[in-house]
């Protein structure tokens, strides 16, 4: 990972792409350690596929939607969306999770909400979230398969 | 860490059509609406349905929006990425259904499909590097260079059935092993990106999309036939694809993916750009290389074949783009995988530019064998306005037309040639019964004579006299004996000319008296084009009974040759006419008709 390294660091002192190459070249005569190995090449890739991944259209991802109206957004359900986005990614659980946002579904006191729908299984609502309990969900029900109940509609009591 | 990411398509057709503007005023949007840390903006390549552009997709949902104008972002930013509700009326039509929004992928456009070439055209960002290697990308190139020997990658490419998309449909392992047999000091990958026929533009799309698909295949052909040099030969006319392959190989070169001791295996290989003037000559095997050596393009006889002595004298192999861009995934996912796709003799898939008279303008990839009735009627969406389908044009000025009773025929390299066709780079242009066949076969001559480098005779001359007697038809001027005459020109140049270009030149004329000779006979014997595009053979007339003298068409007549007082059936002089048609599109009461 040296070459990763020092790549980026000439990238930020902003020295022109022909320093670059120079660089690269003065290394192909064994000044430094400047291969890109193969393990080199797939940690590109993993850490790109994350982000790739999320345009993959498929119809068994699991969809994670947050309402997003005015009821949502004045209830803080945008921290709650990024960090759930977030969590995603960085989990690498792009390629059956999709996360997106829906408008008000009616249930504005319970604001914000978060729907979760597995391919044949019951949609599960989560109320009052927060970025905290947000992270929960996405490591306890997308990550690990368990309903975090107590944070759900359900759980509230409501009829 | 974005949560959705915006894909603005930035291949050539929605370049044109705005898609620079649209990201402009999306990133301003977004950051006006303080979204920057969440939302994406991409630009991608070409994503196919170019008559829709600009073209737009929102990910992760994957809402596909069609001809985006300025003015819809805000509305798509504030209602869309903000909250969430998808702007419906700004869609692509056909994914709107009754029933909710469908995806794309079940579109007739997408559904029947299958994408390796255009992979990741439309999904990747081809000016990064790091998208390509997320996709998959620089895999295959390891794969070969570490677990591989050079025959072992040409064994693959022979099972695989692969072969050459510029049209010839020579089988690339062949073609491979051949370079690889000669011992030379030096030899050399080149890859045709001369992309000439009217109507094509498959490799500008690659090129456009995922231009490190090319260097990755070409990085593997170096390594299996022994080169460490390559070039890519590309229209100037190609600007944006010119400038994506030049930050590409810089990004190679970066990540040392193009250079010296790739993945520390000790394997060289480099590559260089030139750019042809847009000769359509240049094309050819031969004429190309002569170009890239600095010297005028012209082709010279074969043999010796360029796997013996080809660019510099030394031995070369040279491929299409669109051949590349499958070589990638056959490594990959071995040639059992590609052999699965397609017919008994033309394995994989194949990418057309679908032009001319049908809904959907753009390009297509599909399995080999896939029949024209479900390219035209299915992904193409049919032709406008009800009218009747009369040919396709496929190979453009070496191809030829495939009729309406061809129709269902499956469309494969062999199949092709056995109707009078042929595959050609993959331009498919489809014609309906206004288009007149004699017409077509002189516009395609009229381009042939224009491109004739003009060494070799038959080609030079004959394709000259071809055209004169092409344009005394077109005129109502020509005899019977002239068909007979222009017929056995064909032949004659077909086998003396010297090159690709010259011996398929005749091959529009062929293949339309082969289908289409009424016409020709119409057009000498009657002296009538059916169609009625042929100028010189039509005229217009006003129908006494339907004409109320209104003088609307008197006024706009550009040559005064309608001729009438108010309230009195008018007449058009045939002397002054100068038959442009303008009466006929203003006249109210449907009285002025052409024959």
């Amino acid at each position: 990972m040296l070459v990763l390294k020092s790549t980026r660091k000439v990238k930020e002192t902003g020295e022109s792409s022909v320093h670059l190459y120079l660089y690269v070249r003065l290394n192909a005569h064994g000044l430094e350690e400047n291969m890109k190995t193969l393990a080199e090449l797939k940690a590109i890739r993993e850490k790109m596929q994350n982000q790739v991944g999320l345009r993959a259209e498929d119809h068994n991802h699991t969809r994670v939607v947050v309402g997003m109206a005015t009821c949502g957004i004045a209830a803080g359900a945008r921290p709650v969306l990024t960090k759930i986005s977030q969590e995603v990614q960085e989990r690498g659980l792009t390629d059956k999770v999709a996360v997106t946002q829906t408008g008000c579904i009616g249930l504005c006191q319970y604001e914000p909400i978060v729907e979760v729908m597995v391919p044949g299984e019951p949609k599960v609502t989560y109320i009052h979230m927060n970025p905290e309990k947000a992270v929960e969900v996405v490591n306890r029900h997308l990550a690990g398969g368990h309903v975090v109940e107590e944070y759900t509609l359900g759980a509230a009591d409501i009829k | 860490m974005y949560r959705s990411h915006v894909l603005v398509c930035g291949g050539t057709g929605c370049t044109s059509s705005g898609s620079p503007q649209i990201i402009e005023r999306l990133k301003n949007e977004i950051e006006k609406q303080g979204l920057t840390d969440e939302v994406a903006v991409i630009q991608t390549g070409c994503h196919g349905l170019c008559a829709l552009g600009p073209i737009m997709i929102v990910y992760p949902d994957a809402s596909f929006y069609s001809m985006v104008k300025v003015e819809d972002i805000p509305e798509i930013v504030s209602e869309h990425l903000l909250k969430g509700r998808v702007v419906t009326r700004l869609l692509y039509d056909e994914t709107v259904t009754s029933a909710g929004v469908k995806a794309l992928i079940d579109t007739d456009f997408y559904k029947k499909q299958h994408r390796v070439a255009l992979r990741n055209c439309g999904v990747i960002n081809p000016e990064v590097i790091d998208e390509y290697i997320g996709t998959g990308g620089y895999e295959a190139l390891g794969k070969v260079l570490t677990e591989m020997t050079p025959d072992d990658v040409i064994q693959i490419l022979l099972d695989s059935g692969l072969r050459g998309r510029g049209g010839g449909g020579f089988p690339t392992g062949l073609k491979w092993k051949l370079a690889k047999q000669n011992d030379a000091d030096q030899k050399y990958v080149c890859c045709n990106a001369d992309e000439g026929d009217p109507g094509a533009f498959m490799d500008r799309s690659v090129l456009e999309g995922d231009p490190h698909v090319v260097l990755e295949a070409m990085a593997i052909a170096g390594y299996a036939i022994g080169a460490n040099q390559g070039y890519i030969y590309v229209r100037a006319e190609y600007p944006i694809a010119v400038d994506r392959l030049k930050i590409a190989i810089e990004q190679a070169r970066e990540y040392n993916l193009l250079g010296k001791d790739i993945f520390g295996t000790g394997f060289d290989f480099d590559i260089d750009l030139r750019l042809g003037a847009g000769a359509f000559v240049c094309g050819e095997e031969t004429a190309l290389m002569t170009s890239i050596e600095g010297k005028r393009g012209e082709p010279r006889p074969r043999p010796p074949f360029p796997a013996q002595k080809g660019l510099f004298g030394k031995p070369t192999i040279l491929n299409n783009v669109e051949t590349y861009a499958n070589i990638p995934q056959i490594i990959l996912n071995g040639p059992e995988w590609f052999a699965a796709m397609g017919t008994e003799k033309s394995k994989g898939t194949k990418v057309f530019a679908l032009g001319g008279k049908i809904h959907n303008t753009g390009l297509v990839e599909i399995p080999m064998g896939t029949t024209l009735r479900e390219v035209i009627e299915e992904i193409g969406g049919g032709i406008p306005n009800g009218k009747k389908f009369k040919a396709a044009q496929t190979g453009g000025p070496s191809g030829g037309c495939i009729p309406a009773e061809h129709f269902d025929i499956p469309i494969d390299y062999d199949n092709l040639i056995s109707i009078g066709s042929m595959m050609g780079s993959g331009g498919l242009i489809v014609m309906d019964e206004d288009d007149c066949m004699v017409d077509i076969a002189k516009f395609f001559l009229e381009f042939t004579v224009e491109e004739s480098c003009g060494k070799c005779t038959p080609c030079r001359v004959g394709t000259r006299r071809m055209l004169e007697i092409l344009t005394k038809i077109t005129k109502g001027q020509a005899t019977m004996e002239d068909l007979d005459k222009l017929e056995e020109l064909c032949y004659y140049i077909k086998n003396n000319s010297l090159c690709g270009l010259g011996q398929t030149a005749p091959n529009p004329v062929l293949s339309t008296l082969r289908y289409f000779r009424d016409e020709y006979e119409a057009h000498i014997k009657e002296k009538r084009c059916p169609a009625g595009v042929c100028k010189a053979l039509l005229s217009y007339v006003i129908d006494r009974d339907k004409c109320r003298g209104c003088t609307l068409c008197a006024r706009n007549c550009p040559a005064g040759a309608i001729i009438g007082s108010v309230k009195n059936p008018h007449i058009i002089d045939t002397e002054k006419c100068v038959k442009c048609g303008a009466c006929m599109e203003k006249c109210k009461f449907g009285a002025i008709s052409k024959r």
